[in-house]
């Protein structure tokens, strides 16, 4: 009889679970509930929080003169980077704290666990990650759903074709052996082909791993014009150190981590890496240095990850559709997120259009920088651009 | 039937009664519970399969292996190949039994850390297998047809068919001669096999039963997120999770790992949604001081509360089961 026992401490923990999460109604609340779904703890929690920060600049911002007249309030759930609970998190929004919007996310797994439930109860899904294509298909035909973030095949096109724009006829590739490294080679081979360019050797690697040389070694003796590193921020250090140690030094070193170590600017091996992102804080537009001022003031630190950005642009487009739309009828909600046409802290036009499978496609670029004397500076494209980028970059 | 029983019969029919009537109101009234009720009784499963394989004193970390094999199988068989996902499903924890007797048959003489050592690279080398191979979608992953037309009601009672099936095998196995050929594999391998106890069969037996749960909830799970990637379902978290919930809530009975899932995450939840960020410091030091200051997990402090001993008092004698 200790399972009886046991079920029946779990139906008493089950009812108390419904007593904590009760919440009584008092009629409709006069605020715009937005819901936010993004990880806070686990692996990339870390840019879940940048987001948080985006979010709460918005907010501020928004408040000062409140769609509809009503204050807007946030209700931030932590998916943990967890499909379960990440689908959890968006029926609690929905039920019960009867969000009006969704907002957030960032990995493809939790997004995909998320675009399953919204599909059989729709909301206006502003959604910011997930570059996986699956997740294009899978709401192919939902036409409340935005998203912001350029998918994987655009991140690919665009490091490509920033690579063609150098010059460069040949590149060698060194990838982590996770999925982000293996999807790059999947990819890279038809762009780099599209671009013209011949991926002379590709390289894996663990990552974390404190010794690349032989690695290095290795992608010296194919002598390429570009050394691509697909790789995380923990990769970036030993490479630019290392590379120096085995004498590599190839026209240009271009790494793409989500984000980049902190205090990677004091490192002199660092100087002439290039990068690619959709934002950077060096970004010269002027949206983009009063974001950098604000977020400064607000909390104290730099910010780092194009993550603040982008969460911020999504709430604040958000909010202009509101008000454009003049209420929460998800078709007005929809007609008038479509109309969007916003000019923002990540610097580039802000509109949404079909991408290959998706209803409304927001970016499609990224940008490549350049660390020039501890700074990242926008080397491409053209339009963006804050400085020249140095070609054949030295790393002796 | 003492009159005893019988209230334990009803008390124990009500429940059942209670837990196959509870989605059809978390349905139309809260189906966030609904949702916390299928990631519970998943955990569960889990957990409790682990369990039945610690029974004869192996410390695995294969669990996310099997989870993973479920999973990938039956998605591939219905994504590349068209089949029915109960078929797929029944495949992908029939493909887990099947792995599970091999690589039994090659571990199962490893003991302790090493048994331990040699699951945890046997889950890896899956890992990186299926990262590489581009049927298997790689690293990106693969869109997984939903189960049942995803619908939650329906996905529910399934899961909560399959958790009833593993408590009854676990009940079956524990009320058998089963239970004192584990236990006394458990206790000392030596002894047991010099008492007549086929060792290596029963050790092979219960890897084969506790794959197939671990296999069965990875498939399910497959159709219900939508989208498996080598990372997650072979992720080390799927192994130390299966484990630690029976730690928790009691080894080697069926009920403490049950009771260990469903605290655990139901107190996780609760952290989640009123504490945010510093939740995972709060549940990793309650966990810690469980298992330090509840060695026989939350069904030895129910069994010593019941008998009236001291808080911290041992007990050498093994949990009797449910």
């Amino acid at each position: 009889m200790k399972l009886l026992r046991a079920i029946t401490v779990l139906l008493a923990l089950v009812a108390l679970v419904m007593a904590a999460g009760y919440q009584p109604v008092l009629g409709q609340a006069a605020t715009i509930k937005v819901g936010v779904i993004i990880p806070l703890t686990g692996p990339v929690g870390v840019s879940g929080q940048a987001m948080q920060k985006g979010y709460t600049l918005a907010l501020d911002e928004i408040n000062q003169n409140p769609p509809l007249g009503r204050k807007v309030e946030l209700v931030i759930e932590d998916d943990r980077g967890d499909p379960p609970t990440a689908a959890a998190a968006f029926l609690k929004l929905v039920n019960r704290d009867r969000i009006d919007i969704l907002v957030g996310g960032l990995q493809s797994a939790t997004s995909i666990a998320v675009g399953a439930q919204v599909l059989q109860r729709p909301i206006l899904m502003a959604w910011t990650g997930a570059a996986f294509p699956g997740f294009e298909t899978m709401l192919k035909d939902a036409d409340w759903f935005f998203h912001y973030h350029p998918w994987q095949y655009n991140n690919a096109d665009s490091t490509w074709r920033f690579i063609r724009s150098t010059g460069a006829k040949t590149a060698t590739l060194a990838v982590e052996d996770g999925p982000f490294g293996s999807s790059a080679i999947v990819e890279s081979g038809a762009f780099a082909r599209n671009h013209g360019i011949t991926i002379t050797s590709t390289e894996t690697f663990k990552t974390g791993s404190p010794d690349l040389t032989p690695l290095l070694t290795k992608a010296k003796g194919a002598n390429a014009d570009v050394f691509v590193l697909v790789g995380f921020d923990q990769d970036v250090v030993p490479v630019a150190t290392q590379a120096r140690q085995v004498g590599f030094s190839p026209k240009l070193i271009l790494a793409a981590p989500p984000s980049w170590p902190v205090g990677f600017e004091k490192l002199a091996a660092g100087n002439n890496m290039a990068g690619m992102a959709l934002w950077t804080a060096e970004n010269g537009h002027p949206a983009s240095r009063t974001f950098v001022r604000r977020y400064r003031e607000r909390f104290n630190e730099e910010p780092t990850s194009y993550w603040a950005p982008l969460a911020y642009t999504n709430l604040i487009t958000v909010a202009d559709a509101i008000r454009r739309a003049g209420s929460l009828d998800l078709a007005a909600l929809t007609r008038a997120m479509k109309a969007t046409d916003y000019e923002g802290p990540i610097g580039m036009r802000l509109t949404f259009k079909r991408s290959i499978q998706g209803q409304n496609q927001g970016f499609t670029r990224l940008i490549a920088f350049q660390w020039q004397n501890g700074k990242q500076v926008v080397v491409w494209p053209q339009e963006v651009a804050g400085g020249r980028l140095v070609y054949p970059a030295l790393y002796r | 039937m003492s009159g005893r029983q019988a209230v334990q019969v009803l008390a124990l029919a009500v429940v059942l009664v209670a837990a196959v009537a509870f989605p059809f109101w978390a349905n139309r009234t809260q189906p966030y519970y609904l949702q916390i009720a299928i990631n519970i009784i998943s955990f569960a499963i889990l957990a409790l399969s682990w369990d039945m394989l610690a029974r004869t004193g192996q410390l695995s970390l294969a669990h996310a292996a099997f989870y993973g094999l479920g999973a990938y199988t039956s998605a591939l068989v219905t994504t590349r190949m068209g089949l029915p996902i109960f078929l797929g499903m029944l495949l992908g924890s029939l493909v887990a039994v099947v792995v599970a007797a091999g690589l039994g048959m090659l571990t199962l003489r490893l003991r302790g850390i090493y048994f331990a050592i040699g699951t945890l690279a046997f889950s890896e080398t899956l890992r990186v297998v299926t990262n590489q191979l581009r049927f298997t979608g790689g690293a990106t992953g693969l869109v997984v047809p939903p189960l049942l037309g995803g619908q939650r009601v329906p996905q529910y009672l399934l899961i909560l068919a399959v958790l009833l099936l593993a408590v009854v095998v676990s009940w079956m196995v524990n009320r058998s001669r089963w239970h004192f050929a584990f236990t006394a594999i458990r206790t000392n391998e030596a002894v047991a096999g010099a008492m007549g106890v086929d060792v290596v069969r029963f050790k092979v037996l219960a890897f084969m039963i506790s794959a197939f749960f671990a296999g069965i909830t990875g498939a399910y799970y497959a159709h219900v997120f939508l989208f498996i990637s080598p990372i997650e379902v072979y992720s080390l978290a799927v192994s130390v999770g299966a484990l630690v919930a029976p730690i928790f809530g009691g080894l080697y009975t069926t009920a403490g790992p049950i009771l260990g899932a469903v605290v655990l995450r139901v107190g996780e939840e609760i952290l989640r949604s009123t504490v945010q960020r510093g939740y995972p410091i709060i549940y990793g030091l309650i966990l810690a001081l469980v298992i330090l200051y509840m060695p026989r997990g939350l069904i030895g402090v129910w069994a010593s509360v019941k008998s009236g001993l001291a808080t911290g008092r041992k007990e050498t004698r093994e949990p009797a089961g449910p």
